[in-house]
């Protein structure tokens, strides 16, 4: 069990290393948890969906829609304060960076091709697209702040 | 920011995650202080001492010098 002790930092039985590795296992089942709802998500949209996501055209069902909708925010949100409660300030201060250059990259490609777009000189800005390379600058600048 | 952690850490035989579970942030979060790749904030530099017994600025030193913010 462990308190805030005189020194503001943790005072328990265990020893630090144990503190440390008891949170290393609460984030890894947080995260793990996420990868499993992502996963499953991901699989069904394959497994009912996957010609529709190419093809565009198709309707999907209303409930379908809207159970991946509630299950995409239950696991942003619930999973993004679980995390944040196991967060340190180094942590948080990577994450801020990060979410601080991937909405860069987002504001440096969107309004171009929006632009461009008008001038009918490029396709139709394509939110999925705009929505993974956001993603994915933020997990290249997390990787990078945490690591460098 | 310069600072004595790795040292003082040593001292005690203690690994970059035993004292981060002692402070309750991260290894990272040790390694990143020693290194001087993160400045801690107020609130864990006085956990930083409180643990140490000792005052910040005896385990941080102002690079900038103190002299450069007196008017």
């Amino acid at each position: 069990m462990n308190r805030v002790g005189t020194s503001g930092g943790f005072e328990s039985a265990d020893s630090g290393e144990q503190i440390d590795r008891q949170r290393r296992r609460r984030k890894g089942v947080i995260i793990g948890g996420l990868i499993v709802v992502g996963f499953v998500g991901g699989f069904i949209i394959g497994f009912t969906e996957a010609e529709s996501l190419f093809t565009g055209p198709r309707i999907w069902p209303a409930p379908f829609a809207i159970g991946l909708a509630f299950a995409y925010l239950a696991a942003i949100l619930g999973g993004g304060i679980a995390l944040s409660r196991q967060t340190d300030e180094f942590e948080q201060l990577t994450q801020y960076k990060a979410a601080a250059v991937a909405g860069a990259v987002y504001l440096v490609l969107y309004p171009p091709w929006f632009l461009l777009w008008m001038a009918d000189l490029v396709r139709e800005p394509m939110h999925g697209i705009l929505f993974l390379v956001f993603w994915a600058s933020l997990a290249l600048a997390s990787l990078f702040y945490r690591f460098r | 920011m310069r600072n004595r952690l790795r040292v003082l850490r040593a001292e005690r035989g203690w690994s970059q995650a035993e004292l981060g579970g002692r402070l309750g942030v991260s290894r990272q979060a040790v390694n990143a202080i020693e290194t001087g790749k993160h400045d801690p904030s107020l609130p864990l530099a006085f956990r930083l001492s409180r643990l140490f017994g000792l005052s910040i600025e005896e385990i941080f030193e102002d690079e900038q010098g103190g002299d450069k913010w007196r008017v």
